[in-house]
């Protein structure tokens, strides 16, 4: 049988085609260098997009904690509409010294159900502001027997929330019974924050994410685009200043790495979605929330989540290509957190003291009102849902390949465009045991980051595959508000199953 | 005047100063090699030339190939052109896999009337360009099964390995290969005749 083509083989493998040696030996040359210098040009690129990412992330985080974002500053103060300031201060001692009185036919009654009546929303924030939280109101946890928290009234502290004297008429003296018409109203000042230094929204640059091919006469290998992303509305913060996150995009011009063949570039699509595990590792910057930001670490080593990819692989050279996805995770928590509240009671009908009166040899009880401060454990749990999207620009390479599997590995840059955190608080702390989350400012951050992920690909046909992808992202930035009492910093690994089709 | 006398020089010399040449990454050696061995190596790209893979490109990447691993060619086991021409083959089955696996889907190619043991006259009489011609014309399965067999010396069972099919698939797409190949040879030899009357 073989030995039919025996004379065939032999002619074949002794002839020589034409060909214009000269040609293919310059083509050859042209391939040889291009691939020397392919190494280099790529850690160039590498290098310049870290660069590039690094300053803008800088320049970005730069306008975020000058003036940019100020942070928002309540007040809740107290008045008797009957009793000037400085008694009510002078007073506070009274009450303070009060403890200790006598109480006969003592009531509690919580001030803070009142004020919360008295201020809706506001009053919220106050009583969310005695736990540390997530978010940018500077929330610090008070002391468990601090009996003078009420004196309190930090003003230097632009990020914590003061609350000037809350006690109602503890200075006037009745006798026998509660006070009765004590109002307390709620000063609510506006927040300083300020649209006119707010960046104006680039319009011409738009959303537009496409990757334009490069025009072929343009020299240089790559250029930048600055892309809009609107937090404004999409993270459902009406209340915040309008801001820009640029987003800097590098366009690569992929001709001068490409091989110069004939064929042309294979373009791979794919789309996958599998599992997510993320683990938060939070930081404290003050040590009120050391123990908190620990706890917390500790306990969300891995949330559950959903991964879904959708991209693009641009071929290079015959093992290697450039990849460019975005990317799009949500994943859920729920952290339970148990803290001590200072909690203020009012005593009403206390005996305050015994009045002699000399001459007539009489006494007279005065009984009156007074505030005591105590503590009570509140157990707040966050449910949270958090949503991100990654824009991811990684180099790959094909590692091996047989008839039908293939196993490919990437790795680059992932760029966070675009974060979005809902959720609420069940605190029983709070008057309504419920706080949404919306009102929590969260940044909303433009956070650069590590990215790696093993493709193994089974060939269903000619032109689809199925991928199993094993993929992790490293957050280098904080998630979270740089001056914020605590920071995150989000680790994503992600098993995903997908389909791939080439064109 | 110096360049082209060592030009000169490296034209003289045997095989083997021009391999210690290529080991050196010499330029000069290289392009000695390339002219050498391209043309020959060209009508092996040229039989596993596709519609989207040019035989130029195979060729191409072969001495890429080659120039980056001729430290692991062993002269004792093989003469350069045989080790050249092997990693051609070995270039153009990666390039056509990746390209389309033509040979996934052997046997959904159409079925030729199967007659016992058909023989091949009159490839003798063709040029080689003609042979080449006649090759190319085959489906890619048939062309890559008939070339590793015939040309390359594959065994049906490396076949197998290689393109991922079973052996009895490899040996059944031989024996349509040739009979392919006899109907080819049949339909040209008529062509030849109407062209003389």
């Amino acid at each position: 049988m073989k030995e039919d083509f025996n004379h065939i083989k032999k002619r074949l493998r002794d002839y020589e085609s034409p060909i214009h040696l000269d040609e293919a030996w310059e083509a050859l040359q042209e391939q040889q260098q291009k691939r020397q210098g392919k190494w280099k040009r790529t850690a160039t690129v590498l290098l310049l997009l870290l660069l590039i990412g690094s300053c803008g992330t800088c320049l970005l985080l730069g306008k975020r904690n000058g003036s940019h974002m100020p942070l928002p500053t309540q007040e809740v103060v107290f008045q008797d509409k009957d009793v000037p300031v400085e008694q009510q201060n002078s007073s506070i001692s009274g009450a303070s010294n009060a403890h200790h009185a006598i109480r006969e036919n003592a009531t509690l009654t919580q001030t803070n159900q009142h004020t919360t009546s008295a201020v809706g929303q506001s009053s919220i924030a106050s009583n969310f502001s005695d736990k540390p939280s997530l978010s940018t109101y500077n929330f610090q946890k008070q002391s468990s027997n601090s009996s003078d928290n009420t004196q309190k009234t930090d003003t230097s502290n632009k990020n914590m929330l003061s609350i000037s004297s809350p006690a109602p008429a503890q200075s006037s003296v009745y006798e026998q019974g509660p006070v009765s018409g004590s109002t307390s109203s709620a000063v609510i000042p506006e927040n300083d924050r300020t649209d006119s230094d707010a960046r104006p929204l680039q319009e011409k640059a738009g959303n537009d994410l496409t990757w334009v091919a490069p025009a072929p006469a343009m020299p240089a290998p790559w250029r930048m685009w600055w892309i809009d992303v609107l937090p404004e509305k999409t993270f459902g913060m009406a209340a915040r200043p309008s801001q820009t996150l640029l987003l800097p995009l590098v366009k690569i011009d992929l001709s001068p790495i490409r091989p110069a063949r004939k064929t042309a570039i294979r373009k791979t699509v794919y789309l996958s979605a599998g599992a997510l595990l993320t683990q938060q590792n939070f930081k404290s910057r003050t040590t009120e929330q050391a123990e908190y930001a620990a706890l917390r670490s500790r306990t969300e080593s891995g949330l559950p989540g959903l991964s879904t990819d959708l991209g693009i692989s641009l071929e290079v050279s015959q093992r290697n290509y450039v990849d460019l996805a975005l990317r799009y995770d949500t994943w859920y928590d729920q952290f339970v957190y148990q803290y001590e509240q200072s909690k203020e009671y009012t005593l009403t009908n206390v005996l305050l003291g015994v009045v002699q009166y000399e001459p007539i040899g009489t006494q007279v009880r005065v009984y009156g009102d007074t505030v005591i401060t105590g503590t009570q454990t509140v157990k707040a749990t966050y449910y949270n849902r958090y949503a991100a999207a990654d824009l991811r620009l990684a180099f790959g390479r094909t590692l091996w390949e047989s008839h039908r599997f293939s196993l490919d590995m990437t790795a680059g840059m992932s760029a966070n465009i675009y974060k979005k955190i809902q959720g609420h608080i069940a605190d029983s702390g709070l008057a309504n045991n419920v706080m949404d989350l919306q009102h929590m400012p969260y940044k909303q951050t433009l956070g650069l980051g590590a990215y790696a992920d093993l493709r193994l690909n089974y060939r269903l046909a000619s032109w689809l595959d199925l991928q199993l992808r094993p993929s992790a992202i490293l957050g280098l930035s904080d998630a979270l508000q740089s001056n914020a009492p605590s920071s995150a910093h989000f680790r994503r690994t992600s098993l995903q199953l997908g389909l791939r089709t080439r064109f | 005047m110096k360049v082209i006398s060592i030009f000169s020089s490296f034209r003289e010399k045997d095989l083997g100063s021009i391999l210690a040449g290529c080991v050196r990454k010499d330029a000069q050696a290289q392009r000695l090699l390339f002219n050498r061995c391209a043309p020959r190596t060209l009508t092996t790209c040229r039989r596993y030339e596709t519609k989207g893979l040019d035989a130029k490109d195979i060729l191409q990447e072969t001495f890429l190939t080659v120039f980056e691993k001729i430290e692991q060619y062993n002269p004792e086991k093989a003469a350069i052109e045989t080790w050249i021409n092997r990693i051609a083959v070995n270039t153009a089955l990666k390039m056509l896999r990746k390209q389309q696996p033509a040979w996934v889907e052997l046997d959904r190619l159409p079925d030729i009337p199967e007659e016992a043991e058909p023989e091949i006259n009159g490839l003798d009489e063709l040029t080689e360009e003609q042979i080449l011609e006649i090759i190319q014309e085959l489906p890619v399965g048939y062309r890559t099964v008939f070339n590793l067999y015939v040309m390359d010396d594959f065994s049906h069972a490396d076949i197998a390995e290689t393109l991922g099919i079973s052996v009895q698939t490899s040996k059944s797409q031989f024996f349509k290969a040739k009979a392919m190949l006899r109907q080819k040879l049949n339909d040209q030899k008529k062509t030849a005749k109407c062209m003389n009357f």
